[in-house]
């Protein structure tokens, strides 16, 4: 019962952390269809900020935070 | 950054507000730097919060679940905005842009959702240019703010990186728009 509670909560979270990275990436790419990103040569690594790269870093981003919540409330709860 | 879309020719850039007949020149964002308080602030944030869930949960002898889930709930909910926070913070970085034509310049400030400003003005109505570099770590990384005042108007680019090159190229341009100014209103002079 208390390993089905932590999990369900812990589903409710990566709901929520899915969302709004979705929501805040969804924003960030509708700013950025009038503007135009080049590279530069005073921004370290900009060559790299794609948009598609941007994308798989929000991924990862969402993924680290899972793994962090999910891991403590597995160990904690 | 190569998020441009709809380009062959890097001078016929099409950006938001660019007027016709202006030749894109160079465009920049902030300075690095920019970055660094929101990134130190955001891993003293989790270390602060690992540091509370490590003394409550491990050093503790907590036995109350409801105690313990209480303190898990809030320590996730400021991990959580923590990053977020962070994350948005980067998204503006990204979303603040100073785009150099040869007529004008544009600083285009954007946020996720309240800030949508563009500003943009004529070069060669620039009265007074002005590059400020205060203290060690500006002139270490060569950033700083430079001032564009025209008549009622004054435009701040703060955090502007490699600034000598950026306020020489300005200079350049401004001489550059007031010649080609000068020399369209003699034309039409002539003409009438």
């Amino acid at each position: 019962m208390v390993t089905m509670d932590s999990f369900s909560i812990t589903v409710g979270w990566v709901l929520l952390v899915v969302t709004l990275e979705a929501i805040t990436f969804h924003i960030f790419y509708k700013k950025t269809q009038h503007i135009c990103f080049l590279t530069e040569p005073d921004l370290p690594f900009s060559q790299y900020f794609t948009i598609g790269v941007l994308r798989v870093l929000a991924i990862i981003h969402a993924a680290f935070i899972i793994v962090v919540i999910s891991s403590t409330y597995s160990y904690v709860w | 950054m190569v998020i441009a879309r709809n380009c062959t020719v890097r001078a016929n850039l099409d950006f938001q507000g660019k007027h016709e007949g202006e030749q894109f020149i160079l465009q920049f964002h902030q300075h690095w730097i920019r970055m660094l308080w929101p990134f130190l602030k955001m891993l003293l944030w989790n270390t602060i919060i690992f540091g509370i869930g490590y003394s409550v949960f491990f050093m503790t002898d907590i036995t109350d679940a409801q105690t313990i889930h209480t303190t898990l709930f809030f320590l996730t909910v400021f991990f959580v905005l923590a990053q977020f926070e962070f994350l948005t913070r980067f998204y503006r970085f990204l979303l603040y842009i100073i785009i150099v034509t040869d007529k004008k310049i544009h600083r285009i400030k954007k946020s996720l959702i309240l800030t949508d400003d563009h500003i943009s003005m004529d070069l060669w109505m620039v009265q007074d240019l002005r590059k400020c570099q205060n203290g060690i770590l500006q002139n270490v990384l060569g950033y700083g703010s430079i001032i564009l005042e025209a008549q009622d108007t004054i435009l701040r680019m703060h955090f502007t990186p490699r600034i000598v090159k950026k306020y020489e190229k300005l200079m350049h341009l401004r001489e550059q728009a007031r010649t080609q100014m000068g020399y369209m209103a003699g034309a039409l002079n002539h003409n009438s």
